[in-house]
């Protein structure tokens, strides 16, 4: 009786350089993580490489204004293969949501915005996605983890019907914070993600978005639409 | 034939704690946290039964009406007398000898 549980990729595992990577690597191989992505630079942390767990370099950007933002990608696009947004006002969500340059959108950050389905509709035209953290439901009790799921909820269904892709990660900030493909999706069905579409979330579109990111940084830049075939 | 209404399902968790940790107390805490998450009623409901422990593996019983819920229990257990730990619902079965089965495969295969 053959029996294989999916290896998947987190996108956003945020374990400190100084942190346990020593615990972190033994529990990604034992949850079954082939990847994670790091907002650090890998040669940082050599255990990774031993336990041969695949790095995704991430950035996490936090623009205090639109010229920031359109600067920071400008500038720091070819050197990451996925870029995250934390948008803190209204303006910087809609300047967000309509720059194909960013690839992830992580919910906890738009749960104080006014996001609307129109928001996620043009953010799905732009090939971002939003990213739920499940880490975050983790580290609240009580009264805030009602707010967060109903948050949470709230905005996984807005996005369904926007069609705009789901991504689920740990958002790990220790080793005892992260998930394999079982935990991610308990947690997943947990934040709202409806069962059929839990799978899709969870292995197929990080997947998909790392082999998409990775398959363009090799090429020269080039505009949308246009590939270099041979 | 007559079918069972309320099917008993079979998980198999893996643990992993940062001090060593007995697994009746994990399940104590899986315990608590179903009752946290959902209440009393479906945690009563949910027929959380403990089958088995050893070192880094616990087998759990429940109600396949619930399963989903006592999932997000485990995925949600992460401190058990202030230790921290992992735990994964790894296998589902719905009888104790196929969770064997495939528990084997899982652990030779790994």
């Amino acid at each position: 009786m053959a029996v294989r549980i999916p290896k998947v990729y987190d996108l956003h595992v945020s374990i400190p350089a100084e942190g346990d990577w020593r615990t972190a690597a033994e529990l990604l191989t034992l949850l079954r993580v082939k990847g994670i992505g790091l907002p650090l630079d890998s040669a940082e942390i050599p255990t990774l490489k031993n336990a041969q767990i695949v790095v995704v370099r991430r950035l996490n950007l936090t623009p205090r204004s639109t010229k920031e933002l359109k600067e920071s990608l400008a500038k720091l696009r070819r050197r990451y293969e996925l870029i995250s947004v934390y948008p803190s006002s209204q303006q910087l969500l809609a300047a967000s949501v309509k720059d194909s340059r960013i690839d992830l959108l992580p919910a906890v950050a738009l749960l104080d915005l006014d996001v609307r389905a129109s928001h996620l509709a043009e953010a799905a035209r732009h090939e971002i996605r939003l990213e739920v953290e499940v880490a975050s439901i983790l580290r609240v009790e009580g009264e805030e983890r009602i707010k967060l799921l109903a948050g949470l909820s709230r905005l996984i269904k807005l996005a369904l019907n926007s069609g705009m892709p789901i991504v689920v990660s740990s958002g790990a900030k220790n080793p005892f914070e992260l998930c394999g493909y079982n935990s991610l999706a308990a947690l997943a069905w947990l934040a709202g993600i409806p069962a059929e579409h839990i799978k899709e979330c969870i292995y197929k579109e990080p997947r998909r978005l790392v082999e998409i990111n990775r398959r363009k940084l090799l090429q020269p830049p080039l505009p949308k639409g246009v590939e270099l075939v041979k | 034939m007559p079918v069972r209404g309320i099917r008993r399902r079979y998980l198999a968790v893996l643990y992993k704690a940062e001090k060593p940790l007995q697994g009746s107390l994990l399940f104590k805490a899986i315990q608590a946290q179903l009752t946290k998450l959902f209440g009393e009623y479906t945690a009563s409901r949910a027929q959380l039964r403990l089958i088995h422990v050893d070192n880094s593996v616990l087998v759990i019983r429940c109600s396949h009406l619930f399963l989903q819920h006592v999932r997000s229990a485990i995925a949600s257990t992460r401190r058990v007398e202030e230790a921290a730990v992992v735990a994964e619902p790894i296998l589902v079965s719905g009888t104790i000898r196929t969770l064997r089965e495939k528990l084997k495969s899982l652990l030779e295969g790994a």
